[in-house]
């Protein structure tokens, strides 16, 4: 027997001959994830394994150490910065089969979860009691709630409610010793908890999660203000933040996706206006009419072409759905997309969205902007056809301009969907040999031996456990930038 | 083991006060050269909290790493240097009606970096969060000599490892923060605060299930008892007109004669945070770490199990939205070692850290209580980051 068709044999015995994939066509749709092909190449495992309990996932980390492979943990796949692809090859152990919801105490406010739990599924779960898991990412119809911890996944009401780290009270992990280990917010020692957190699964499997259910708000209300354009809707917003309101959601439109959403969806955006905002402000009724006013006040002193309000849920959801779909729609433009995720200081988002005009001139590439405005978290989307390779390298140069002028202004390479293998080329522009060895001390910490998730956050060729060596050499080629 | 001792404030001499992130770096260095250990010093105030560390420590103080470095109050983020105090922050922030979701005694002393090393936090924690979720970036001064930071000055940001929140209650004990970002908040428009008395704490009835009503809930809830006399203040904050409802809500079954608004409502509190400064070296001062619903219950154990022993009990604080109990007895050496031993046996459950005692108390256990389930990490990630013991040796949990 080669030592492949052993691996798989050693696998099969943990989980069953139905629960390791191994053959081409079955590994075909795990060499992808959400990202871009171009930005994040394509990379075929040698097995997928898909445990159903933790024993199993510790006894599938004790094989792949022996092996020597690298170990890919995998959610739903919805990752859009390549932090589920296998770049090195190695075993992906997907999640998606333990997907109990194990308990709720509601009267504490805690879930106790499996990683392959859908988000949506924890709020639809607790919603009939009047609660919800707080992180909203876009795609929490299909992402894991394993997913959102590895990448501290956002999404529109993190504004208000916060990230996934601000929500996980506890973790189950498997160590890279095949160890389990239960690790808490508040325990004695380390906050081991918020290390796991957007650790992009480079520190251990996640096989449970404690994460706080939040109590839904008595009232909720959406205002919809368009604008004649970005900067009348930007001042909108920073009125609106300065007047010391936090909104549960914040979020911008601009034409290009108006366009493409409203014959799509019918959403009621207006087809004339620069950029649309979608606010969203919730809490105790009284509380929530009074800052509905005040908002409504500064976007009509902000020059708003029109502003509406909704509160009952059906009119709400109606003027969420284009955001919602917005990226669907986008299918109308052109066939494929790449969706960024700088974040720049809120008050720089005038002059952010102006360069990104001026790229996708100079590129000529068509980008929509939808994105979390009270943050400063754009996502542009730069639309083009894959087939078209010069299409393709335009798009990759025009990022590259994109995230190099919003770390320039003082902004961040990745507000919630990750560093993966597609921003690891751009670490350096952001952190020096320091920075990055610091965060190598934690993964040495955790796993030595490189094994879970590698080619990930670092740039490339940074190897961890040589870090103090390579400290000394990177003093002389300093903030020398890697190429892509 | 390193024989050691609480440093207090008066007994520290030697003082290095290094007036960059840089100089800082290389004292640790030069005393990880030495074998020497090093204490991290903010105020001051917490220096009672932890094991008893080194003797000859060098006490190396962030008093001249004390400015705001930036303050953009419409993006609503800060960066600050470590040494800077809680009151310079909070009249900066304040200025624009912006504040830090964090509370402590003494503000005027209580430096941020101290806070974020200490984690420890004030009953507003409950519905106002604490730093752990507000904190966006970190610039840490490491043993080796370098200075790393992590995060940045963006209010959402997943650009690598989230260093924040691992030094974030690591008691300066795998670096020295010099700096830290953050997200600032909007001072709440209003508050309000209700101190209701209570016969005893059967006396409860349903007054919680009731306060977590999401309309109804406060954003700090204690019962406390003071002078003999159990009372439970609860703060309330929000828009003028949505406070009056929930005014007119709870009057049904909460006292509202002791009510009081804004300045006077904030003074309460500050005043309750200041009462828990560690100002007497012979008080023991537990902290019980629960699920919320069980904090009442644990609390009356742990008077019932100090009652038993002798110990006599000065203060008591349940903070209920939280699942946290703080108790204090005047130190007696009879009684003390044997009522955190049956208080820790009693709540096998809970978590119990002693947060102050006198050395001969401290001598004899492990503060944190028992080794966490992670320890084997925690001692790796240490071994990393400081693998001289230069930083606070013995004082953290499992004496790492």
């Amino acid at each position: 027997m080669n030592a492949n068709a052993q691996l798989i044999a050693d696998l099969e015995r943990v989980v069953g001959a139905d629960s390791v994939f191994h053959s081409p066509s079955d590994l075909l749709v795990y060499e992808y994830d959400g990202s871009v092909e171009g930005a994040v190449d394509l990379a075929r495992p040698v097995a997928v394994v898909l445990p159903r309990t933790v024993e199993q996932v510790a006894e599938i980390v004790r094989i792949g150490k022996r092996s020597g492979l690298p170990i890919i943990p995998r959610g739903a796949g919805t990752g859009l910065s390549g932090g589920a692809v296998a770049q090195s090859g190695g075993i992906i152990v997907a999640l998606t089969r333990m997907d109990q919801i194990l308990s709720v105490d509601y009267e504490n406010e805690i879930a106790l979860v499996e990683p392959g739990v859908i988000n949506l599924e924890l709020s639809d779960f607790t919603g009939q009691r009047g609660y919800f898991f707080a992180p909203d990412p876009s795609s929490q119809r299909a992402c894991t709630i394993g997913g959102n911890v590895a990448e501290n996944s956002g999404g529109p009401h993190c504004l208000k409610y916060g990230v996934t780290t601000n929500h996980v009270l506890g973790l189950e992990f498997v160590t890279a010793d095949g160890d389990v280990k239960w690790v808490q917010n508040g325990q004695a020692g380390y906050d081991l908890t918020a290390a796991l957190v957007g650790s992009e699964g480079m520190l251990g499997i996640v096989t449970k999660a404690r994460v706080k259910i939040t109590p839904a708000p008595e009232q909720v209300s959406v205002i919809l203000a368009a604008f004649p354009d970005i900067e009348a809707a930007s001042q909108a917003v920073t009125a609106i933040i300065s007047a010391g309101i936090v909104p549960a959601a914040l979020e911008m439109m601009d034409a290009l996706t108006i366009q493409a959403v409203e014959p799509a969806f019918h959403a009621g955006y207006p087809m004339d206006a620069g950029a649309v905002l979608l606010i969203e402000i919730d809490g105790r009724p009284e509380d929530v009419q009074e800052t509905q006013t005040e908002i409504e006040s500064i976007c009509r002193q902000a020059q708003a072409m029109q502003v509406r309000s909704a509160t009952s849920k059906v009119e709400r959801d109606l003027l969420w759905k284009g955001r919602k779909m917005a990226i669907a729609a986008m299918g109308r433009l052109a066939p494929n997309y790449y969706l960024h995720d700088t974040v720049v200081p809120r008050t720089r988002l005038p002059e952010t969205m102006k360069r990104v005009y001026e790229i996708a001139d100079d590129f000529s590439l068509p980008i929509a902007n939808m994105f979390h405005a009270g943050d400063g978290n754009l996502h542009p989307l730069m639309l083009f056809d894959r087939h078209n390779k010069s299409e393709v390298e335009r798009v990759l140069e025009a990022s590259k301009h994109l995230i190099t002028y919003c770390v320039e202004i003082g902004g961040a390479l990745t507000g919630e969907h990750g560093i993966g293998t597609e921003k690891r080329g751009y670490m350096r522009l952001v952190f020096d040999e320091n920075d990055l060895a610091a965060m190598a001390g934690v993964k040495q910490t955790f796993d030595p031996a490189a094994m879970f998730n590698p080619e990930k956050i670092f740039p490339s060729g940074y190897v961890c456990g040589e870090v103090r060596a390579l400290r000394a050499q990177a003093i002389a080629q300093k903030h020398g930038i890697y190429p892509m | 083991m390193i024989p050691g001792s609480t440093p207090s404030v008066e007994s520290l001499r030697d003082v290095r006060e290094p007036s960059s992130p840089q100089e800082l770096a290389d004292v640790l260095r030069v005393a990880a050269d030495e074998g020497r250990a090093v204490v991290p010093v903010g105020g001051g105030g917490a220096l009672a909290v932890g094991n008893l560390t080194a003797d000859d420590a060098i006490p190396v103080s962030t008093r001249n790493l004390s400015r705001v470095i930036d303050y953009q109050p419409t993006d609503m983020t800060l960066s600050v240097q470590s040494g800077a105090s809680l009151a310079k922050i909070r009249s900066v922030l304040g200025e624009h009606g912006q504040m830090l979701p964090i509370e402590a005694a003494i503000p005027t002393t209580a430096t941020i970096g101290g806070l974020l090393a200490t984690a420890l936090t004030g009953p507003r924690r409950y519905g106002g969060g604490s730093l752990r979720d507000v904190i966006i970036g970190i610039t840490v001064a490491y043993p080796d000599g370098t200075v790393g930071k992590a995060g940045g000055l963006v209010v959402k940001n997943v650009s690598g490892f989230d260093m924040m929140r691992i030094h974030h209650g690591a008691l300066g004990t795998l670096g020295v923060i010099t700096s830290a970002n953050f997200k600032v908040l909007p001072i709440p428009r209003s508050e309000f605060s209700v101190l209701h008395p209570l016969k005893s704490l059967a006396d409860l009835g349903d007054l919680l299930p009731r306060l977590r009503a999401p309309s109804l809930r406060p954003v700090s809830l204690v019962i406390r008892r003071e002078l003999n006399q159990w009372l439970l203040a609860a703060r309330f904050e929000g828009r003028p007109s949505g406070l009056d409802a929930v005014a007119s809500s709870i009057g049904g079954f909460l006292d509202l004669s002791g009510k009081v608004d804004d300045a006077d409502s904030s003074d309460y509190w500050q005043l309750f945070m200041d009462g828990r400064a560690f100002s007497d070296l012979d008080e023991v001062r537990l902290q019980i770490r629960a699920m919320p619903t069980e904090s009442v219950a644990l609390a009356e154990r742990a008077l019932e199990i100090a009652e038993r022993t002798g110990a006599k009990v000065s203060r008591i604080e349940i903070e209920p939205g939280v699942g946290l109990v703080t108790i204090s007895w005047a130190h007696n050496e009879d009684v003390s070692a044997l009522t955190i031993g049956a208080i820790r046996e009693a709540l096998p459950e809970a978590t119990v850290t002693v947060l102050t005692a006198p050395d001969t108390v401290k001598r004899a256990m492990d503060v944190w209580g028992e080794e966490p389930e992670a320890i084997d990490l925690m001692r790796r990630l240490k071994q990393e980051f400081d693998p001289n013991r230069v930083l606070n040796p013995g004082r953290f949990a499992g004496k790492i």
